[in-house]
């Protein structure tokens, strides 16, 4: 049984009142709705209320849920418009306590330096990706993130496939210019 | 040099085989083209091989507090057209049947001749129809619309809902 017909299963037992397979959905979800949340938000706190409101709302609506697309592609949508809406709330930009912890963590590691080195780079890629603009970080998580075809992609997004695949294009390349800026910073502090 | 798109099609695994051969071709000479294509290329998979963001250990029993214990059912139950009309018709024959019963009454009063004259036995038949059957006709009657009325209403809705909170 591949995902999407256990999703379906546990969705015709959401609609009968089942919550024992409504908990079961959210922890097979969780983590991956946490993080489209969290990359866009950057912000641990609000990611989660952003998912959590995002389950609460597929509770509310399951009964207009019809099968014709997939659970994950109408969860993602929420998720995606939630996150964005949040993001638009707070203009703010506001540190995330999360970073420190994460640095104090790099000194966790094993002295394996190939295990240093890339964790310095994820670190470089996740600051890189605060960059950029939600709509970029979005489409760029969700192309990684459970390898999404470009079609889901767009039905998420509300986009057509092409258009997805030219944004999908130009938030790499744009991450990849991030990326350049804070080596050359990186460089530039050790001279 | 290629596109941006292309060397993005290249490393998604989307290429066409005359673009992969250019590529091949790039790649042994030129250096420039090499060291981009190599920075595209770790930074795909570096994307890729982002871990999943945790999170927290409540978080599962948080959102369950947010919603109510149990979910309201909803069932559909579709109506009979003639369920609309159903206490039109049990109005009805209680107003029909008290009419025949007025009717039966008023046909078949005995006048004062005929009583002092001789015994009237059908009236007395009458009388008694009027008395043990008619009556119990009457009850019978009413208490089987009772019985259909409080099974319609009552027990098919309930056994439904059982069965579906059952599962």
């Amino acid at each position: 049984m591949n995902d999407d017909q256990k999703n379906i299963i546990l969705i015709k037992k959401i609609k009968t009142g089942d919550r024992l397979a409504f908990k079961e959905l959210i922890n097979r979800h969780k983590n991956y709705a946490f993080t489209v949340a969290f990359r866009v938000l950057n912000n641990r706190e609000e990611a989660e209320e952003v998912a959590q409101d995002a389950f609460l709302q597929v509770f509310k609506n399951i009964d207009t849920f019809n099968f014709e697309a997939r659970f994950t592609t109408w969860f993602y949508r929420i998720v995606f418009n939630a996150a964005l809406m949040q993001k638009r709330k707070n203009r703010i930009f506001t540190e995330d306590i999360d970073l420190c912890v994460q640095a104090s963590e790099v000194s966790n590691l094993s002295d394996s330096s190939e295990e240093v080195r890339k964790y310095e780079r994820q670190e470089a890629i996740k600051k890189a990706m605060q960059q950029l603009s939600a709509d970029d970080v979005m489409m760029i998580t969700l192309f990684y993130l459970q390898e999404q075809s470009l079609e889901e992609i767009a039905a998420i997004t509300e986009i057509t496939a092409e258009t997805a695949k030219v944004k999908i294009h130009r938030a790499r390349k744009r991450l990849a210019e991030e990326m350049r800026k804070h080596w050359k910073d990186e460089v530039r502090s050790l001279i | 040099m290629l596109t941006d798109e292309q060397i993005f099609d290249i490393i998604d695994g989307c290429a066409s085989a005359e673009l992969m051969q250019l590529h091949s071709h790039l790649m042994n000479n030129s250096l420039e083209y090499k060291q981009y294509f190599n920075e595209l290329e770790a930074i795909h998979l570096d994307l890729a091989a982002l871990p999943l963001e945790q999170t927290s250990a409540n978080f599962t029993e948080k959102v369950l507090a947010c919603i109510p214990e149990e979910k309201l059912v909803v069932i559909h139950v579709r109506e009979r057209v003639w369920s609309r009309k159903l206490t039109y018709i049990f109005g009805g024959t209680m107003a029909a049947m008290f009419l025949i019963a007025v009717g039966i009454i008023i046909a078949f009063q005995p006048t004062s001749d005929v009583t002092s004259n001789s015994p009237d036995i059908f009236s007395k038949y009458v009388s008694t129809l009027q008395v043990q059957y008619f009556t119990k006709i009457a009850v019978l009657l009413n208490l089987i619309v009772i019985l259909v009325v409080f099974d319609k209403k009552i027990l098919r809705p309930y056994f439904r809902h059982r069965k579906v909170s059952l599962g």
